[in-house]
């Protein structure tokens, strides 16, 4: 039942947290049980993100308007679900779509990128006074650590590099990886340095500091010690492993593509494997002003192998179900193609793609008008969206965190999730 | 029962009392601010006043520090770079009684000094930026910076120019870097980011939270917040074509448009503002751009708002001691509690006095003893030592990676400062990496900044740290060990080069020790060397 009672920074209850709490006393023996193994069955889920750095476009992704004129040359697919047809190039995500929902009537106001790309990624517009963290460290607070020393959250191809974890500060923020197909940055050790050498270094270090140490910053040296012991447990730890996918057999390595973004959903997939809350892959370029549909092609290539090997990977080791993989960018685009054959930005009404998590697959919530122009039903925003994907997650949106200043925020100020989700 | 009642009542009695006799002392403390002493201020005088309050407090200050940590100190703060050895030899042998202080003097009138705190303040600005096209405008800013700081031109003639900027920054043109805290903000909301940093970084205060809901623990009324917000309601930007599907930003005076004051029950809603000061004092009204910016930055910098003289003496205060007399150094203002109230009143009647001339003000805190005293942390790391020790705080990205380019002789190649041209270039190149892993906002308060495992191991592991650690080539080690085949002269000399200073007792025997374990000579001083960039010292003040 502790899911239920928000807990603040201090590990101390708090009364209003208490008093919700209280109220759940208020149900039936029976239903408080059965809501407790629901709970339990939802502990040491993860989160992997799929972002789309640019902006994708919905009609050549998940809502294609062949026919129109806005549609462009673009045609669709039937998919595993009859009824529900995608955009030409996304056959491997087709044959997955029992797994995977539509939202196809995302709608919001921000048509630039960095601020369109925060809001995606905090579930707020930025503010000079408070950085607020990314979804991805909220995650690594949150939820479960992996064990074996892996870290929290995993961002691979640098996205979001701009964001990072706000004020929840350094213990939360993401741990990157530039290419999946090396090791990170950094953890390897020089080949001219072997076990043995780097214990004598970490000894020396260690006895070095004693002097600085005396001069009464003894608090300061024990910290930074202490970093630097959970640097030398995860240089050392076998768990690295996880960060090599030349160990995946061959095939395994196809079916993803072996492209950089279809590498990083396999690096996703391990890590996630292990025990990591959070992974977060990027996609770039999608900001496709001009020769739109030639370079959009090569896009949806990538990253529909990438997608489905995923999801179907994913499905195939049962990991799915407590796997959330979401797909989106930070707005879709617009329906006039401008005279360079390109789409501009349009955050008005757009596509996202979600599985797993426990979300049933196989479903479209919310749609366009004919040529996708406007949203026709289901207007879903911003918070509604994060509001959804925290409580797939079962974290508690409402929970506040001590932000600067000591002025607590919210994980989400406001939104409720999608309840078609859960149905 | 009666009895707890009646201890209720007695405690509610004595919490009332309490409560009168602090707003009576705050009262007192208010009055205090509308008579300044605007006369020269002298380092002697600081330190008078700082000791009166330590006496009063019964706390011994610490020693003043030794020339080693002098030198290392006031290099890292004023140009961000470390002493070479030379420099420091030659510091060391100068028996003059000032040499301090003419030490100072020469980094003071260097193009380092300049250049750095140029850079201390665009980070500044760039650590709350809400738009990140506006970081076109950071290399124009440092710029501009560089050269207002070697023009040595006052605080408030820098804040005008900022604070009034119109101009522009294109790709491939040369910027208006006057424009960076203007544009830091774009769109619709930019007014109310605006005012909110104007406040921040030049009053010190953080009205913002006034936007929404009357401030919870200050007096600003979510009307004042508004009413400060309309001084830049008719600030405009917009994207300027730069052709080949490239843009720049430009801020301009709109000819119409009202600052709204958004209805709390209808945010769609709301009233239209008008300028008017913190303090009550109206703004133009329905005036045009340039005359409420103008008007702003007037009002601002008077006599009468002590605020605008405090937020830079705090500020730059807090950096050069380590803690400030208000924390953190951008949540200043009349219901916060200083330390030391008596000493901040004098240096900002000083610093009013000056004109805001920032380098008279610099000096008298250098030359101060406080400065001067050795460095310590408190019990606990945000125990704040009022002054009778300097705080060693962690160093800002730009110092550490100067402090390791430095004493390593160049790390990350020879192109590692040719990219530096080109912000995009440098975001991916090894000092932009390095930097972007080491940044922190540099308002935050030192003892809240924290390290990280990435942190770690970059130090730890990094291939091009490892490649210049080695012995061969030019690299540092190889001349260091040929110069000084003596091991106890060798170790002096690397304890010089990276930390500045020379190897305690035990230091020298622990790595004599070392030495003699290892397999040779060169695997030795080469795990030596990794160890000492590796230390807290090597990446703090001392």
């Amino acid at each position: 039942m502790y899911l239920e009672v928000g807990v603040n920074a201090d590990r101390v209850v708090s009364r209003r947290a208490f008093l919700g709490a209280g109220s759940l006393l208020g149900l039936g023996w029976k239903a408080a049980v059965a809501r407790e193994a629901e709970q339990l069955r939802k502990q040491g889920l993860s989160c992997i993100l799929l972002f789309m750095t640019g902006g994708p476009s919905q009609f050549e992704t998940f809502d294609p308007k062949p026919g129109t004129k806005t549609g462009g040359p673009t045609q669709k697919i039937s998919t595993a679900v009859p009824g529900i047809d995608i955009a030409e190039g996304w056959e491997n995500t087709a044959k997955m779509m029992k797994e995977i929902t539509l939202l196809r009537s995302m709608t919001n106001n921000v048509a630039e990128h960095t601020r369109a790309q925060y809001q995606m990624h905090t579930g707020y517009l930025p503010a000079g006074g408070v950085k607020f963290p990314t979804m991805g460290s909220i995650a690594s607070k949150e939820l479960p650590a992996p064990k074996g020393d892996l870290p929290s959250f995993v961002a691979i191809g640098t996205p979001g590099n701009t964001i990072g974890s706000g004020f929840l500060g350094m213990a939360h923020a993401p741990f990157v990886v530039n290419d999946p197909a090396r090791m990170p940055n950094n953890v390897t050790r020089s080949l001219n340095v072997d076990e043995s050498r780097f214990q004598n270094r970490l000894g020396i270090l260690a006895e070095l500091e004693g002097e600085y140490s005396k001069k009464n910053a003894k608090e300061r040296v024990d910290d930074h010690q202490a970093t630097y012991a959970n640097a030398a447990r995860l240089v050392r730890s076998p768990a690295l492993e996880a960060f090599d996918i030349s160990k995946e057999k061959i095939e395994v390595q196809n079916r993803y593509g072996k492209t950089p973004f279809g590498n990083g959903c396999l690096l996703a997939r391990r890590l996630v494997e292990q025990g990591v809350p959070f992974v977060e892959v990027e996609s770039r370029d999608w900001d496709t002003h001009f020769d739109h549909f030639s370079r959009v092609k090569n896009l949806n290539q990538a990253v529909d192998m990438g997608f489905a090997g995923l999801v179907g990977d994913l499905k195939e080791r049962g990991m799915l179900e407590k796997t959330l993989v979401i797909w989106m960018g930070e707005f879709g685009r617009t329906p006039i193609i401008n005279p360079r054959t390109g789409r501009d930005h349009f955050p008005r009404a757009f596509s996202v793609a979600v599985a797993g998590g426990g979300i049933k697959g196989g479903k479209v919530i919310g749609s366009t008008n004919e040529d996708g122009t406007a949203i026709k039903d289901r207007p879903i925003t911003v918070q509604e969206l994060f509001s959804s994907f925290y409580k797939v997650l079962n974290i508690n949106a409402r929970k506040e965190n001590a932000g600067p200043l000591e002025r607590p925020i919210k994980i989400l100020d406001s939104g409720k999730p999608v309840d078609e989700l859960f149905t | 029962m009666l009895y707890l009642r009646a201890m209720f009542l007695l405690l509610l009695l004595t919490k009332v009392s309490i409560s009168a006799e602090a707003e009576k002392q705050k009262a007192v403390a208010l009055e205090a601010w509308k008579k300044l002493d605007r006369t020269v201020l002298k380092s002697g005088e600081i330190d008078s006043l700082i000791e009166k309050e330590l006496v009063r407090l019964g706390i011994t200050p610490a020693p003043l520090c030794s020339d080693y940590d002098y030198i290392r100190r006031i290099s890292l703060d004023l140009t961000g770079k470390p002493p070479s050895p030379l420099e420091i030899r030659l510091f060391l042998s100068d028996k003059t009684l000032d040499k301090r202080k003419k030490y100072a003097e020469k980094l003071i009138e260097s193009d380092g000094y300049a250049k750095y705190w140029a850079t201390y303040w665009a980070e500044v600005i760039a650590a709350k930026i809400t738009d990140r096209r506006g970081m076109l405008a950071y290399r124009p800013f440092e710029e501009w910076m560089t050269e207002q700081i070697k023009l040595n031109r006052g605080w408030d003639k820098i804040a005008h120019d900022l604070v009034c900027a119109e101009g522009q920054v294109v790709p491939g043109e040369k910027g208006d870097g006057r424009t960076f805290l203007m544009l830091a903000h774009l769109g619709p909301d930019a007014p109310v980011e605006r005012a909110a940093e104007v406040s921040r970084i030049f009053l010190g205060m953080q009205i913002q939270c006034a936007q929404c809901h009357d401030h919870p623990s200050d007096i600003w009324k979510r009307e004042q917040f508004h009413e400060f917000a309309a001084y830049f309601a008719r600030t405009g930007d917009r994207l300027v074509p730069a052709g080949d599907m490239k843009f720049g930003i430009r801020v301009f005076g709109k000819f119409f448009g009202e600052h709204k004051m958004p209805s709390k029950e209808d945010p769609a809603k709301g009233t239209n503002i008008q300028p008017k000061f913190l303090d009550g004092r109206e703004g133009p009204k329905f005036a045009n751009d340039q005359k409420r910016r103008e008007a702003l930055s007037i009002v601002m910098v008077e006599n009468e708002n002590p605020w605008f003289a405090a937020s830079y003496v705090n500020r730059i205060w807090s950096k050069l001691l380590g803690q400030g007399f208000y924390q953190p150094i951008d949540d200043i203002g009349p219901q916060k509690e200083a330390v030391h109230h008596e000493t901040l009143l004098r240096l900002v009647g000083a610093f009013q006095g000056s004109n805001y001339d920032t380098r008279e003000f610099l000096r008298s805190v250098i030359h101060s003893n406080a400065y001067q005293r050795e460095a310590r942390l408190g019990k606990t790391q945000d125990e704040h030592l009022l002054f009778a020790a300097v705080y060693p705080s962690r160093l800002s990205a730009e110092s550490l990676w100067e402090n390791l380019s430095e004493t390593m002789e160049g790390v990350g190649g020879p192109f590692a400062r040719f990219v530096k041209v080109n912000p995009l270039f440098f975001a991916r190149s090894y000092e932009g990496q390095f930097k972007s892993q080491f940044k922190f906002d540099p308002s935050a308060k030192p003892d809240e900044v924290e390290g990280a495992v990435a942190q770690a191991l970059w130090f730890m592991n990094n291939p091009q740290i490892e490649d210049k650690i080695k012995v061969k080539g030019n690299n540092i080690l190889v001349k260091l060990l040929k110069e000084n085949p003596q091991d106890d002269l060798a170790l002096k000399a690397l304890y010089l080069k990276m930390l500045a200073r020379e190897p305690s007792f035990t230091e020298q025997s622990k790595c004599m020790q070392y030495i003699r374990n290892a397999i040779n000579r060169e695997t030795a001083y080469e795990d030596l060397l990794w160890a000492l960039i590796n230390t807290t010292e090597f990446q703090s003040r001392r």
